[in-house]
C-alpha cells in the first residue's frame, strides 16, 4: 500500500497486488455455446412458415445457434417486418403458404427490402415439378423435415461463401 | 498349430474388424491426409503385432473426403458402413460437412472418434445424446481457440515478456466455420481480459493468396495484435510476406496452417517472430518423442509426426475402449457399441499429444488450460512461434509442456520488459524503411 500527499494537491492512495496466475482465470470462459460465439451470432433472419408448430421449432433452433429471429406467419406480417426497416440478411421461406407460395414471397420481400436478399425455400412437397420450379426460379430448396445439418451448411454457404452454393442449372 | 500336448489344432483366423477412415487423399488438404492416413497405418500395425481385439486384427480402410464438403463426408461415411461395414470410423479431421456425416453413422449405431474441432458438435450431440451416443470428438472444439488465445496474449502481457502498444486488437477470419467461430470467440472473450476490439472480425473470403487490402485496413487502426485465423497453411505464407512488406508494429497470430512446413516454405525468413497455436498438437515430452521416432522409422524423416498423431492416438484409445467393452460392434449393433462408447466416455487416455478426457455431456476433450486447470485432465491448446524457419516451431506456451520461452518478433520495436528481439535467419527479404 502506498501514500502520496502534498499540501493544497492532493492525496494518493494505491494499493498493489501481484499478478495471480491468467491460465487459472476464469473469465466466464468454461461456457461452450453457439450463442455467445457460434458463427451465426446476432446474424437477422427471416422465417416466414405458416405451421404454427414448425415455426416455433425452427424459431427454437436458429436461436440456440445464436441468430436473431424475425418469424412471420405469413405473406403480410414479413412484409410488414420488411416495411418496418427490419434488417435481415437471410430469408428462409415455407413454400406452401397460405395465399401465396414461399417463392412469390421471397421476391415480394427481395422487392421490399430493395436488396438481393440470400434467400431459401424448405417444403415438403417433394414432387419434382415444384423442386424443379423452385430452383428455377434460382432459390435453394430443403425437403422437410431438414436435418440441421444441411441447414447449417446451406445458411453459412449463403451467408458467408455464396459461391459454395450450388446454382441450379 | 500345435497344442500344449502335441495333439494337432486346426487354426481358424477370425476375420479382421473393418476400421473405416475418412480422409482427404486429395485436395486443399491432402497433405493432412496424409499423414493421417499414416497414423491409421501406424495405430493398426502397432495393435495387431500385440494381437488386435481380442484376438482379431484390424483392418484399416480408407476413404477419400477431397474438399470435405458435406456431399463429400456423406458418402465416404455410406460407402465405409453400406460397402464394407466398418465398426467404427476413426479419423482426423473433416472440416465442411458440419456433422452431415453423424446421420449415417447414428443410423448405422457404429463409433465415430475424430478431431474436428468444430463448436457445432455440441450442439448436435447434446440435442439428442441417445442418438449421437457413438460419436466423439477427440479435441477441443475451435470455440476454445478464442479465450485460449485471449489469455495467452495476456499472460505475455502479464508476466513481462512484452509490453503491448495498446489495448487494441484487429481479427480478420477466412470465411469457413471455423475461422468465423474462433474470430467470434476470441473477440467474445477480449474484453474479460482487458483487451478492445479495433478491427473486425471481419471475414474475408477464403481461399485467397490477396491479403494486402484487408492489411492496409488493419494498419488504420493500428493495433497491438492482429489475428488471422484462416488456416490454409499457404494462404497464411502470403498473409505473412505482405505484412512484412510494410510491418505493422504489432504482434501476429496465424492460426494452425501455420505449423506446417509448407507455411516456413514459402513464408521463409517472414515467418520468424509468428504466433500460431493448435488445441491438439504432438507434445515434445517422452512419450511425444518416442512416437515421432517410431513414426520417422516408419514413414521416413519428411513425415508430420505432428499431424499424424491425431488419428494414431484416436484409434489406439479406440481400440483400447473396444477391448474394455468386450469387442467392436458392426453397423446394427448398438448394443456393443453402446458399450465401448461408455468405456470411450469412463477412460483417461493419455495420448502422445496429452490427455484426452471425454466431457461426460459435450463427448469432446477437455481443454487445458482455459476449461480444467490440470493438465492430466485435458488436451493442452498448445502456442508456438517460428524462431527460425529451417527448425522446428519452438513450444511457448503453456506449462509444464513449454519447452521454449516467447521472444519478440524481428519486425517489432522493442518497447520495456525483458524481450529480445529474434535475430533474422537465412535470406533477407524486403524489409520497411
Amino acid at each position: 500500500m502506498g501514500l502520496r500527499s502534498r499540501p493544497g494537491h492532493g492525496s494518493i492512495f494505491s494499493v498493489t497486488v501481484p499478478f495471480g496466475n491468467i491460465w487459472h482465470s476464469e473469465g466466464g470462459d468454461a461456457e461452450i455455446s453457439e450463442t455467445v460465439a457460434g458463427e451465426f451470432v446476432g446474424v437477422p433472419v427471416l422465417l416466414v412458415e405458416d405451421d404454427d408448430i414448425l415455426r416455433r421449432s425452427m424459431t427454437q433452433l436458429l436461436q440456440r445457434w445464436g441468430i436473431e429471429v424475425h418469424a412471420a406467419a405469413n405473406e403480410d406480417e414479413a412484409l410488414r417486418l420488411a416495411r418496418a426497416d427490419t434488417q435481415v440478411r437471410l430469408i428462409i421461406a415455407d413454400y406452401n403458404l397460405t395465399s401465396r407460395t414461399g417463392v412469390e414471397v421471397v421476391r415480394e420481400l427481395r422487392k421490399a427490402f430493395g436488396a438481393e436478399t440470400p434467400a431459401f425455400i424448405v417444403t415438403a412437397d417433394a414432387e419434382p415439378k415444384v423442386l424443379d420450379g423452385i430452383r428455377g426460379a434460382g432459390l435453394p430448396v430443403l425437403i422437410k423435415p431438414a436435418s440441421p445439418p444441411r441447414l447449417r451448411v446451406l445458411m453459412h454457404n449463403l451467408l458467408f461463401e455464396p459461391g459454395q452454393v450450388h446454382r441450379p442449372e | 498349430m500345435i497344442d500344449q500336448r502335441g495333439a494337432k489344432r486346426v487354426s481358424v483366423e477370425l476375420p479382421p474388424i473393418p476400421i473405416g477412415s475418412m480422409i482427404p487423399l486429395t485436395g486443399p488438404s491432402a497433405a493432412d491426409g496424409a499423414e493421417f492416413r499414416k497414423g491409421m497405418i501406424l495405430a493398426v500395425e502397432e495393435l495387431n503385432a500385440q494381437g488386435g481385439l481380442l484376438g482379431r486384427k484390424f483392418q484399416p480402410i480408407f476413404a477419400d473426403t477431397c474438399r470435405q464438403t458435406a456431399e463429400e463426408v456423406v458418402g465416404a461415411a455410406r460407402k465405409l458402413i453400406e460397402k464394407h461395414q466398418v465398426h467404427a470410423i476413426v479419423c482426423g479431421y473433416n472440416i465442411g460437412p458440419q456433422n452431415s456425416e453423424y446421420e449415417p453413422i447414428a443410423d448405422a449405431g457404429i463409433i465415430y472418434v475424430h478431431a474436428n474441432t468444430l463448436l457445432q458438435h455440441h450442439d448436435t450431440v447434446m440435442s439428442d445424446p441417445e442418438r449421437y451416443f457413438g460419436c466423439f470428438m477427440a479435441d477441443p472444439a475451435d470455440y476454445w481457440y478464442g479465450p485460449g488465445f485471449i489469455k495467452f496474449i495476456s499472460w505475455l502481457r502479464d508476466t513481462g515478456q512484452w509490453t503491448p502498444s495498446s489495448d487494441r486488437l484487429a481479427i480478420i477470419a477466412g470465411s469457413k466455420p471455423y475461422s468465423i467461430v474462433i474470430a467470434q470467440s476470441m473477440a467474445a472473450a477480449a474484453a474479460d481480459y482487458g483487451w478492445r476490439l479495433c478491427f473486425g472480425p471481419k471475414i474475408v473470403q477464403t481461399p485467397t493468396t490477396q491479403w494486402r487490402e484487408v492489411i492496409e485496413e488493419v494498419r488504420a487502426t493500428n493495433p497491438a495484435v492482429v489475428a488471422n485465423t484462416h488456416f490454409y497453411a499457404g494462404d497464411l505464407a502470403y498473409f505473412q510476406r505482405q505484412f512484412m512488406e510494410n510491418p505493422i508494429d504489432c504482434l501476429v497470430y496465424l492460426q494452425y496452417g501455420a505449423m506446417h512446413r509448407t507455411f516456413a516454405d514459402i513464408a521463409q525468413e517472414a515467418s520468424v517472430g509468428i504466433i500460431v497455436s493448435s488445441v491438439i498438437g504432438l507434445l515434445r515430452d517422452e512419450v511425444g518423442k518416442s512416437f515421432e521416432a517410431r513414426y520417422n522409422a516408419r514413414f521416413g524423416e519428411g513425415a508430420s509426426a505432428t499431424i499424424g498423431c491425431q488419428s494414431y492416438s484416436n484409434m489406439h484409445h479406440y481400440a483400447v475402449a473396444a477391448a474394455m467393452a468386450g469387442g467392436s460392434g458392426a453397423p446394427g449393433d448398438f448394443e456393443q457399441n453402446r458399450k465401448v462408447a461408455r468405456a470411450l466416455k469412463g477412460m483417461i487416455y493419455r495420448s502422445v499429444h496429452g490427455t484426452i478426457r471425454y466431457h461426460p455431456d459435450w463427448q469432446a476433450a477437455v481443454p487445458y488450460p482455459v476449461v480444467t486447470h490440470d493438465p492430466s485432465l485435458g488436451m493442452p491448446h498448445i502456442f508456438y512461434q517460428i524462431h527460425d524457419h529451417r527448425k522446428p516451431l519452438s513450444m511457448i506456451a503453456p506449462e509444464p509442456y513449454n519447452t521454449e520461452r516467447f521472444i519478440l518478433p524481428p519486425w517489432m520495436s522493442r518497447r520495456g520488459g525483458p524481450q529480445k528481439a529474434a535475430a533474422p535467419t537465412g535470406p533477407k527479404m524486403g524489409r520497411p524503411a
